[in-house]
Protein backbone atom coordinates (compact mmCIF):
# COMPACT_ATOMS: atom_id res chain seq x y z
CA UNK A 1 0.00 0.00 0.00
CA UNK A 2 1.38 3.42 -0.89
CA UNK A 3 2.28 5.69 1.99
CA UNK A 4 -0.21 8.41 1.01
CA UNK A 5 -3.04 5.87 0.84
CA UNK A 6 -2.05 4.29 4.16
CA UNK A 7 -1.94 7.73 5.74
CA UNK A 8 -5.44 8.63 4.46
CA UNK A 9 -6.82 5.27 5.62
CA UNK A 10 -5.14 5.62 9.05
CA UNK A 11 -6.40 9.17 9.58
CA UNK A 12 -9.98 8.38 8.45
CA UNK A 13 -10.26 5.21 10.48
CA UNK A 14 -8.77 6.78 13.61
CA UNK A 15 -11.36 9.59 13.44
CA UNK A 16 -14.17 7.07 12.86
CA UNK A 17 -12.85 4.93 15.74
CA UNK A 18 -12.81 7.93 18.09
CA UNK A 19 -16.36 8.81 17.07
CA UNK A 20 -17.61 5.29 17.75
CA UNK A 21 -15.89 5.20 21.15
CA UNK A 22 -17.42 8.59 21.94
CA UNK A 23 -20.90 7.21 21.17
CA UNK A 24 -20.18 4.17 23.36
CA UNK A 25 -18.93 6.44 26.15
CA UNK A 26 -22.19 8.41 26.04
CA UNK A 27 -24.15 5.20 26.61
CA UNK A 28 -21.71 3.86 29.16
CA UNK A 29 -23.11 4.43 32.64
CA UNK A 30 -22.95 2.68 35.92
CA UNK A 31 -26.28 2.09 37.63
CA UNK A 32 -26.68 2.23 41.39
CA UNK A 33 -27.10 -1.22 42.88
CA UNK A 34 -27.70 -2.64 46.36
CA UNK A 35 -24.57 -3.76 48.17
CA UNK A 36 -25.98 -7.29 48.50
CA UNK A 37 -26.21 -7.49 44.69
CA UNK A 38 -22.79 -5.88 44.21
CA UNK A 39 -21.30 -8.73 46.25
CA UNK A 40 -22.54 -11.27 43.70
CA UNK A 41 -20.86 -9.56 40.74
CA UNK A 42 -17.53 -10.48 39.14
CA UNK A 43 -14.34 -8.90 40.40
CA UNK A 44 -13.05 -5.88 38.47
CA UNK A 45 -16.65 -4.76 37.66
CA UNK A 46 -17.33 -1.04 37.91
CA UNK A 47 -20.01 -0.50 40.55
CA UNK A 48 -22.02 2.34 42.08
CA UNK A 49 -23.55 2.27 45.54
CA UNK A 50 -25.31 4.65 47.90
CA UNK A 51 -25.04 4.26 51.63
CA UNK A 52 -24.04 5.60 55.00
CA UNK A 53 -20.52 5.61 56.35
CA UNK A 54 -20.54 3.57 59.54
CA UNK A 55 -16.79 3.41 60.15
CA UNK A 56 -13.68 5.28 58.93
CA UNK A 57 -10.14 3.89 59.30
CA UNK A 58 -7.39 6.39 58.50
CA UNK A 59 -4.02 5.03 57.27
CA UNK A 60 -1.04 7.01 55.90
CA UNK A 61 -1.97 6.45 52.25
CA UNK A 62 -5.70 5.68 52.26
CA UNK A 63 -9.04 5.84 54.02
CA UNK A 64 -11.00 2.64 54.59
CA UNK A 65 -14.73 3.37 54.77
CA UNK A 66 -17.38 0.91 55.83
CA UNK A 67 -20.51 1.74 53.84
CA UNK A 68 -23.93 0.34 54.77
CA UNK A 69 -27.21 0.37 52.87
CA UNK A 70 -30.53 -1.39 53.52
CA UNK A 71 -29.22 -4.70 52.23
CA UNK A 72 -25.61 -5.15 53.40
CA UNK A 73 -22.31 -3.40 54.11
CA UNK A 74 -18.96 -3.28 52.31
CA UNK A 75 -15.48 -1.78 52.74
CA UNK A 76 -14.46 0.98 50.35
CA UNK A 77 -10.89 2.11 49.81
CA UNK A 78 -10.21 5.77 49.07
CA UNK A 79 -6.63 6.72 48.11
CA UNK A 80 -5.51 10.00 49.62
CA UNK A 81 -4.77 11.82 46.38
CA UNK A 82 -6.60 14.94 47.60
CA UNK A 83 -8.05 16.25 50.86
CA UNK A 84 -11.48 14.70 51.47
CA UNK A 85 -13.76 15.98 54.19
CA UNK A 86 -15.94 13.04 55.14
CA UNK A 87 -17.24 11.90 58.47
CA UNK A 88 -19.00 8.97 60.00
CA UNK A 89 -22.77 9.02 59.28
CA UNK A 90 -22.29 10.90 55.98
CA UNK A 91 -24.58 9.61 53.22
CA UNK A 92 -22.38 9.02 50.16
CA UNK A 93 -22.54 7.85 46.56
CA UNK A 94 -19.51 5.88 45.45
CA UNK A 95 -18.32 4.71 42.05
CA UNK A 96 -15.47 2.25 42.00
CA UNK A 97 -14.15 -1.17 41.06
CA UNK A 98 -15.03 -4.36 42.89
CA UNK A 99 -11.89 -6.00 44.24
CA UNK A 100 -10.93 -8.76 46.63
CA UNK A 101 -8.31 -8.35 49.34
CA UNK A 102 -7.49 -11.01 51.91
CA UNK A 103 -10.69 -12.95 51.05
CA UNK A 104 -12.91 -9.95 51.58
CA UNK A 105 -14.75 -7.97 48.89
CA UNK A 106 -14.14 -4.23 48.78
CA UNK A 107 -14.64 -1.32 46.42
CA UNK A 108 -11.65 0.65 45.16
CA UNK A 109 -13.20 4.10 44.93
CA UNK A 110 -12.68 6.26 41.86
CA UNK A 111 -15.41 8.82 42.66
CA UNK A 112 -17.09 9.76 45.91
CA UNK A 113 -19.89 12.25 46.42
CA UNK A 114 -21.40 13.33 49.72
CA UNK A 115 -25.20 13.48 49.42
CA UNK B 1 14.47 -15.07 55.01
CA UNK B 2 17.58 -14.52 52.84
CA UNK B 3 16.73 -17.66 50.83
CA UNK B 4 13.15 -16.41 50.35
CA UNK B 5 14.46 -13.03 49.18
CA UNK B 6 16.88 -14.64 46.71
CA UNK B 7 14.15 -16.92 45.34
CA UNK B 8 11.85 -13.90 45.03
CA UNK B 9 14.54 -12.04 43.07
CA UNK B 10 15.02 -15.00 40.73
CA UNK B 11 11.26 -15.35 40.15
CA UNK B 12 11.08 -11.63 39.49
CA UNK B 13 13.98 -11.82 37.03
CA UNK B 14 12.28 -14.72 35.23
CA UNK B 15 9.04 -12.74 34.95
CA UNK B 16 11.05 -9.72 33.79
CA UNK B 17 12.56 -11.83 30.99
CA UNK B 18 9.04 -12.68 29.78
CA UNK B 19 7.74 -9.11 29.99
CA UNK B 20 10.94 -7.56 28.64
CA UNK B 21 11.23 -9.80 25.60
CA UNK B 22 7.55 -10.20 24.69
CA UNK B 23 6.07 -7.12 23.02
CA UNK B 24 2.68 -6.27 24.45
CA UNK B 25 3.22 -8.05 27.76
CA UNK B 26 3.93 -5.30 30.24
CA UNK B 27 5.03 -5.48 33.86
CA UNK B 28 1.75 -3.76 34.82
CA UNK B 29 -0.18 -6.75 33.53
CA UNK B 30 1.88 -9.29 35.49
CA UNK B 31 1.86 -7.04 38.58
CA UNK B 32 -1.94 -6.91 38.34
CA UNK B 33 -2.06 -10.70 38.12
CA UNK B 34 0.17 -10.97 41.20
CA UNK B 35 -2.14 -8.58 43.07
CA UNK B 36 -5.25 -10.54 42.00
CA UNK B 37 -3.67 -13.78 43.20
CA UNK B 38 -2.14 -12.24 46.34
CA UNK B 39 -4.84 -13.67 48.65
CA UNK B 40 -3.57 -17.15 47.67
CA UNK B 41 0.15 -16.25 47.72
CA UNK B 42 -0.10 -14.56 51.13
CA UNK B 43 -0.99 -17.94 52.66
CA UNK B 44 2.59 -19.01 51.89
CA UNK B 45 4.64 -15.82 51.98
CA UNK B 46 4.70 -12.16 53.04
CA UNK B 47 3.67 -8.97 51.17
CA UNK B 48 7.34 -7.88 51.19
CA UNK B 49 8.38 -10.97 49.21
CA UNK B 50 5.66 -10.25 46.61
CA UNK B 51 6.93 -6.65 46.42
CA UNK B 52 10.49 -7.95 45.84
CA UNK B 53 9.23 -10.14 42.97
CA UNK B 54 7.61 -7.10 41.32
CA UNK B 55 10.70 -4.92 41.86
CA UNK B 56 13.05 -7.56 40.41
CA UNK B 57 10.68 -8.02 37.45
CA UNK B 58 10.42 -4.27 36.86
CA UNK B 59 14.19 -3.69 36.94
CA UNK B 60 14.91 -6.70 34.69
CA UNK B 61 12.24 -5.44 32.28
CA UNK B 62 13.99 -2.06 31.95
CA UNK B 63 17.23 -3.85 30.97
CA UNK B 64 15.69 -6.24 28.46
CA UNK B 65 12.87 -4.28 26.81
CA UNK B 66 15.21 -2.60 24.33
CA UNK B 67 15.86 -6.01 22.74
CA UNK B 68 12.41 -6.38 21.09
CA UNK B 69 12.32 -2.61 20.52
CA UNK B 70 15.47 -2.65 18.46
CA UNK B 71 15.41 -6.15 16.94
CA UNK B 72 11.69 -6.34 16.23
CA UNK B 73 10.74 -2.66 15.96
CA UNK B 74 8.18 -3.32 18.66
CA UNK B 75 8.85 -0.88 21.49
CA UNK B 76 7.05 -0.58 24.76
CA UNK B 77 6.02 3.02 25.50
CA UNK B 78 9.20 3.66 27.52
CA UNK B 79 11.37 2.58 24.61
CA UNK B 80 9.67 4.43 21.82
CA UNK B 81 12.61 6.73 21.27
CA UNK B 82 15.15 3.92 21.28
CA UNK B 83 13.59 2.45 18.14
CA UNK B 84 14.94 4.88 15.57
CA UNK B 85 18.63 5.15 16.50
CA UNK B 86 18.67 1.50 17.60
CA UNK B 87 17.05 0.39 14.37
CA UNK B 88 19.54 2.43 12.34
CA UNK B 89 22.40 0.56 14.03
CA UNK B 90 20.57 -2.76 13.53
CA UNK B 91 20.22 -2.12 9.79
CA UNK B 92 23.98 -1.50 9.63
CA UNK B 93 24.62 -4.80 11.46
CA UNK B 94 25.35 -3.26 14.88
CA UNK B 95 22.21 -4.27 16.79
CA UNK B 96 24.30 -5.90 19.53
CA UNK B 97 26.18 -2.66 20.10
CA UNK B 98 22.92 -0.73 20.33
CA UNK B 99 21.64 -3.00 23.10
CA UNK B 100 24.93 -2.85 25.02
CA UNK B 101 24.70 0.95 25.01
CA UNK B 102 21.21 0.89 26.54
CA UNK B 103 22.30 -1.72 29.12
CA UNK B 104 25.30 0.44 30.00
CA UNK B 105 22.90 3.34 30.52
CA UNK B 106 20.53 1.26 32.67
CA UNK B 107 23.24 -0.19 34.93
CA UNK B 108 25.08 3.13 35.43
CA UNK B 109 21.81 4.92 36.12
CA UNK B 110 20.74 2.35 38.70
CA UNK B 111 24.02 2.60 40.60
CA UNK B 112 24.03 6.39 40.40
CA UNK B 113 20.39 6.81 41.47
CA UNK B 114 20.91 4.53 44.48
CA UNK B 115 24.13 6.40 45.37
CA UNK B 116 22.26 9.72 45.21
CA UNK B 117 19.16 8.31 46.95
CA UNK B 118 19.77 10.21 50.24
CA UNK B 119 19.87 13.51 48.34
CA UNK B 120 16.77 12.55 46.34
CA UNK B 121 14.99 11.58 49.63
CA UNK B 122 15.68 15.11 50.84
CA UNK B 123 14.79 16.94 47.62
CA UNK B 124 11.53 15.28 46.50
CA UNK B 125 9.48 16.20 49.63
CA UNK B 126 10.81 19.79 49.35
CA UNK B 127 10.08 20.20 45.63
CA UNK B 128 6.78 18.32 45.35
CA UNK B 129 4.63 20.57 47.65
CA UNK B 130 5.79 23.60 45.66
CA UNK B 131 4.86 22.18 42.27
CA UNK B 132 1.88 19.95 43.07
CA UNK B 133 -0.74 22.67 42.51
CA UNK B 134 0.79 23.47 39.14
CA UNK B 135 1.27 19.94 37.80
CA UNK B 136 -1.50 20.31 35.20
CA UNK B 137 -0.02 23.57 33.87
CA UNK B 138 3.53 22.15 33.97
CA UNK B 139 2.43 19.17 31.89
CA UNK B 140 0.74 21.49 29.37
CA UNK B 141 3.83 23.68 29.09
CA UNK B 142 6.17 20.70 28.68
CA UNK B 143 3.86 19.17 26.04
CA UNK B 144 3.66 22.52 24.21
CA UNK B 145 7.47 22.86 24.26
CA UNK B 146 7.88 19.32 22.92
CA UNK B 147 5.43 20.09 20.11
CA UNK B 148 7.17 23.38 19.30
CA UNK B 149 10.48 21.53 19.22
CA UNK B 150 9.19 19.23 16.47
CA UNK B 151 11.22 19.99 13.33
CA UNK B 152 9.11 18.22 10.68
CA UNK B 153 5.63 19.63 11.31
CA UNK B 154 4.41 21.30 14.47
CA UNK B 155 0.82 21.16 13.18
CA UNK B 156 0.88 17.41 12.78
CA UNK B 157 2.61 16.99 16.14
CA UNK B 158 -0.29 18.93 17.69
CA UNK B 159 -2.90 16.90 15.79
CA UNK B 160 -1.30 13.60 16.84
CA UNK B 161 -1.08 14.80 20.45
CA UNK B 162 -4.79 15.67 20.48
CA UNK B 163 -5.90 12.54 18.63
CA UNK B 164 -4.02 10.35 21.12
CA UNK B 165 -5.16 12.59 23.98
CA UNK B 166 -8.83 12.38 22.97
CA UNK B 167 -8.61 8.63 22.69
CA UNK B 168 -6.95 8.51 26.12
CA UNK B 169 -9.63 10.70 27.73
CA UNK B 170 -12.44 8.58 26.25
CA UNK B 171 -10.81 5.24 27.03
CA UNK B 172 -9.88 6.02 30.63
CA UNK B 173 -13.39 7.26 31.39
CA UNK B 174 -15.22 4.22 30.09
CA UNK B 175 -16.82 2.38 32.97
CA UNK B 176 -17.38 -1.05 31.47
CA UNK B 177 -13.90 -1.92 30.31
CA UNK B 178 -11.18 -3.79 32.20
CA UNK B 179 -7.48 -3.00 31.63
CA UNK B 180 -8.05 -0.11 29.18
CA UNK B 181 -4.38 0.91 29.25
CA UNK B 182 -3.24 -2.35 27.67
CA UNK B 183 -5.22 -1.91 24.44
CA UNK B 184 -4.50 1.84 24.37
CA UNK B 185 -0.71 1.63 24.73
CA UNK B 186 -0.32 -1.60 22.73
CA UNK B 187 -2.14 0.00 19.79
CA UNK B 188 -0.34 3.35 19.90
CA UNK B 189 3.18 1.94 20.35
CA UNK B 190 3.11 -1.80 19.70
CA UNK B 191 0.96 -2.90 16.78
CA UNK B 192 1.40 0.40 14.91
CA UNK B 193 5.21 -0.05 14.93
CA UNK B 194 4.86 -3.63 13.76
CA UNK B 195 2.60 -2.61 10.88
CA UNK B 196 5.10 0.04 9.80
CA UNK B 197 7.88 -2.59 9.98
CA UNK B 198 5.76 -4.89 7.74
CA UNK B 199 5.05 -2.09 5.28
CA UNK B 200 8.73 -1.18 5.04
CA UNK B 201 9.60 -4.86 4.33
CA UNK B 202 12.58 -4.64 6.56
CA UNK B 203 15.38 -7.10 5.91
CA UNK B 204 17.81 -7.44 8.77
CA UNK B 205 21.46 -7.82 7.69
CA UNK B 206 23.95 -10.15 9.39
CA UNK B 207 24.78 -8.81 12.84
CA UNK B 208 28.33 -8.23 14.12
CA UNK B 209 29.27 -8.70 17.76
CA UNK B 210 31.12 -5.45 18.44
CA UNK B 211 31.52 -3.33 21.55
CA UNK B 212 30.60 0.35 21.63
CA UNK B 213 33.38 2.89 21.39
CA UNK B 214 32.23 5.99 23.28
CA UNK B 215 34.17 8.64 25.17
CA UNK B 216 33.79 8.24 28.95
CA UNK B 217 33.29 12.03 29.27
CA UNK B 218 30.26 11.79 26.93
CA UNK B 219 28.86 8.80 28.79
CA UNK B 220 29.26 10.45 32.23
CA UNK B 221 27.68 13.72 31.04
CA UNK B 222 24.76 11.81 29.47
CA UNK B 223 24.04 9.74 32.57
CA UNK B 224 24.31 12.77 34.89
CA UNK B 225 21.79 14.76 32.85
CA UNK B 226 19.50 11.73 32.67
CA UNK B 227 19.57 11.43 36.49
CA UNK B 228 18.55 15.07 36.89
CA UNK B 229 15.79 15.06 34.28
CA UNK B 230 14.67 11.50 35.06
CA UNK B 231 14.22 12.35 38.76
CA UNK B 232 11.97 15.34 38.04
CA UNK B 233 9.94 13.52 35.39
CA UNK B 234 9.56 10.42 37.54
CA UNK B 235 7.47 12.11 40.18
CA UNK B 236 5.39 14.16 37.76
CA UNK B 237 2.42 12.11 36.59
CA UNK B 238 2.10 11.39 32.87
CA UNK B 239 5.75 12.11 32.09
CA UNK B 240 7.61 8.94 31.33
CA UNK B 241 11.08 8.09 30.07
CA UNK B 242 10.17 9.12 26.50
CA UNK B 243 9.40 12.74 27.45
CA UNK B 244 12.37 12.80 29.84
CA UNK B 245 14.62 11.68 26.94
CA UNK B 246 13.43 14.55 24.74
CA UNK B 247 13.94 17.10 27.54
CA UNK B 248 17.36 15.68 28.41
CA UNK B 249 18.47 15.66 24.76
CA UNK B 250 17.62 19.39 24.63
CA UNK B 251 19.90 19.98 27.61
CA UNK B 252 22.68 17.98 25.96
CA UNK B 253 22.40 20.06 22.74
CA UNK B 254 24.10 17.98 20.02
CA UNK B 255 23.82 14.38 21.09
CA UNK B 256 25.28 11.55 19.06
CA UNK B 257 23.24 8.44 18.35
CA UNK B 258 25.23 6.24 20.75
CA UNK B 259 24.89 8.69 23.65
CA UNK B 260 21.15 8.91 22.94
CA UNK B 261 20.85 5.13 23.37
CA UNK B 262 22.66 5.37 26.74
CA UNK B 263 20.23 8.16 27.66
CA UNK B 264 17.12 6.16 26.78
CA UNK B 265 18.42 3.07 28.62
CA UNK B 266 19.26 5.07 31.74
CA UNK B 267 15.95 6.96 31.88
CA UNK B 268 13.70 3.91 31.97
CA UNK B 269 15.67 2.49 34.91
CA UNK B 270 15.85 5.85 36.73
CA UNK B 271 12.08 6.18 36.31
CA UNK B 272 11.57 2.89 38.12
CA UNK B 273 14.02 3.59 41.00
CA UNK B 274 12.80 7.14 41.62
CA UNK B 275 9.20 5.88 41.58
CA UNK B 276 10.04 3.66 44.58
CA UNK B 277 11.58 6.66 46.37
CA UNK B 278 8.58 8.87 45.50
CA UNK B 279 6.26 6.25 46.99
CA UNK B 280 8.19 6.41 50.27
CA UNK B 281 8.77 10.19 50.44
CA UNK B 282 5.51 11.66 49.08
CA UNK B 283 3.19 8.62 49.04
CA UNK B 284 2.69 8.95 45.30
CA UNK B 285 2.92 5.94 43.00
CA UNK B 286 3.85 7.07 39.49
CA UNK B 287 3.81 3.85 37.51
CA UNK B 288 1.66 0.74 37.40
CA UNK B 289 4.11 -1.63 39.10
CA UNK B 290 4.69 0.81 41.98
CA UNK B 291 0.93 1.32 42.40
CA UNK B 292 0.57 -2.44 42.81
CA UNK B 293 3.47 -2.50 45.34
CA UNK B 294 1.71 0.26 47.32
CA UNK B 295 -1.45 -1.84 47.44
CA UNK B 296 0.35 -5.03 48.47
CA UNK B 297 2.55 -3.40 51.11
CA UNK B 298 0.07 -0.71 52.28
CA UNK B 299 2.89 0.96 54.23
CA UNK B 300 6.42 1.27 52.82
CA UNK B 301 8.97 1.71 55.61
CA UNK B 302 12.54 2.94 55.18
CA UNK B 303 13.95 -0.53 55.86
CA UNK B 304 11.59 -2.01 53.23
CA UNK B 305 12.70 0.62 50.72
CA UNK B 306 16.40 -0.04 51.39
CA UNK B 307 15.77 -3.77 50.95
CA UNK B 308 13.91 -3.14 47.66
CA UNK B 309 16.76 -0.97 46.37
CA UNK B 310 19.30 -3.64 47.35
CA UNK B 311 17.22 -6.26 45.53
CA UNK B 312 17.15 -3.92 42.49
CA UNK B 313 20.97 -4.01 42.42
CA UNK B 314 21.03 -7.81 42.54
CA UNK B 315 18.35 -8.06 39.84
CA UNK B 316 20.26 -5.53 37.72
CA UNK B 317 23.47 -7.58 37.87
CA UNK B 318 21.62 -10.69 36.72
CA UNK B 319 19.73 -8.70 34.08
CA UNK B 320 22.98 -7.25 32.66
CA UNK B 321 24.43 -10.72 32.12
CA UNK B 322 21.12 -11.93 30.67
CA UNK B 323 20.92 -8.96 28.29
CA UNK B 324 24.42 -9.67 26.94
CA UNK B 325 23.69 -13.38 26.51
CA UNK B 326 20.21 -12.95 24.99
CA UNK B 327 21.37 -10.20 22.63
CA UNK B 328 24.21 -12.39 21.32
CA UNK B 329 21.62 -15.14 20.71
CA UNK B 330 19.19 -12.74 19.02
CA UNK B 331 21.98 -11.33 16.85
CA UNK B 332 22.75 -14.82 15.53
CA UNK B 333 19.13 -15.89 15.11
CA UNK B 334 17.41 -12.74 13.81
CA UNK B 335 18.57 -13.13 10.23
CA UNK B 336 17.22 -16.70 10.13
CA UNK B 337 13.71 -15.69 11.23
CA UNK B 338 11.04 -14.73 8.74
CA UNK B 339 10.49 -11.19 9.95
CA UNK B 340 7.04 -10.91 8.39
CA UNK B 341 5.77 -14.03 10.17
CA UNK B 342 7.30 -12.84 13.43
CA UNK B 343 5.55 -9.44 13.21
CA UNK B 344 2.23 -11.04 12.31
CA UNK B 345 2.55 -13.48 15.23
CA UNK B 346 3.17 -10.65 17.68
CA UNK B 347 0.23 -8.65 16.33
CA UNK B 348 -1.98 -11.74 16.71
CA UNK B 349 -0.75 -12.29 20.27
CA UNK B 350 -1.50 -8.69 21.24
CA UNK B 351 -4.96 -8.93 19.67
CA UNK B 352 -5.78 -12.15 21.52
CA UNK B 353 -4.56 -10.69 24.81
CA UNK B 354 -6.69 -7.58 24.26
CA UNK B 355 -9.74 -9.73 23.60
CA UNK B 356 -9.07 -11.74 26.75
CA UNK B 357 -8.40 -8.72 28.95
CA UNK B 358 -10.81 -6.12 27.60
CA UNK B 359 -13.34 -7.82 25.28
CA UNK B 360 -14.60 -6.26 22.04
CA UNK B 361 -14.43 -2.66 23.24
CA UNK B 362 -10.73 -3.28 23.87
CA UNK B 363 -10.33 -4.45 20.25
CA UNK B 364 -12.00 -1.25 19.03
CA UNK B 365 -9.60 0.81 21.15
CA UNK B 366 -6.64 -1.26 19.94
CA UNK B 367 -7.57 -0.73 16.27
CA UNK B 368 -8.19 3.01 16.71
CA UNK B 369 -4.96 3.43 18.68
CA UNK B 370 -3.04 1.48 16.02
CA UNK B 371 -4.23 3.82 13.27
CA UNK B 372 -3.34 6.89 15.32
CA UNK B 373 0.04 5.34 16.08
CA UNK B 374 0.70 4.77 12.36
CA UNK B 375 0.18 8.46 11.49
CA UNK B 376 3.23 9.62 13.49
CA UNK B 377 5.95 7.71 11.56
CA UNK B 378 4.15 8.28 8.22
CA UNK B 379 4.36 12.01 8.82
CA UNK B 380 7.91 11.71 10.25
CA UNK B 381 6.73 13.02 13.61
CA UNK B 382 8.21 11.86 16.91
CA UNK B 383 6.18 9.09 18.54
CA UNK B 384 6.62 10.77 21.92
CA UNK B 385 3.59 12.98 21.07
CA UNK B 386 1.42 9.86 21.32
CA UNK B 387 1.95 10.07 25.09
CA UNK B 388 -0.77 12.68 24.86
CA UNK B 389 -2.97 9.64 25.51
CA UNK B 390 -1.96 9.90 29.18
CA UNK B 391 -0.79 13.52 29.46
CA UNK B 392 -4.11 15.03 28.30
CA UNK B 393 -6.35 13.05 30.70
CA UNK B 394 -3.95 13.75 33.59
CA UNK B 395 -3.74 17.46 32.73
CA UNK B 396 -7.53 17.72 32.58
CA UNK B 397 -7.78 15.89 35.92
CA UNK B 398 -5.46 18.39 37.60
CA UNK B 399 -6.77 21.54 35.97
CA UNK B 400 -10.56 20.92 35.97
Amino acid sequence: MEEKTLFKVALSLSLIGILIILIIAEQDTVRTKDIAIIKTLQLETKVKIKGTITKITDTPTLLILEIKDQTDKIKSIVYKEEEIDIQKSNMVEIIGTLKEYQNELEIEVSQIKIL
Amino acid sequence: MIIQILIAILIGVLLGIITGLTPGIHINLISLLILSLSPIFLNYTSPLILAIIIVAMAITHTFLDTIPSIFLGAPDPNQVLSVLPGHKLLLKGFGYEAIILTVLGSLSALILSIAFAPLIFFLIPKIYPIIKDYIGYLLLIISALLILREKTSKTWALIIFFLAGTLGVLTLNLYNIKNPLFSLLSGLFGTSSLIISLKNKIKIPKQKITYPNIKSKTAIKTISISLLVGTVCSFLPGLGPSQAAIIASQLLKKIEQKAFLILVGSLSTINMVISFIALYTINKARNGAVIIISKILETLTLSNLILLLACSLVAASIATMLAIFITKFFSKVITKINYKILCLSIISLITLLTLFLSNLIGILILITATFIGIIAPLKNIGRNHLMGCLILPITLYFIL
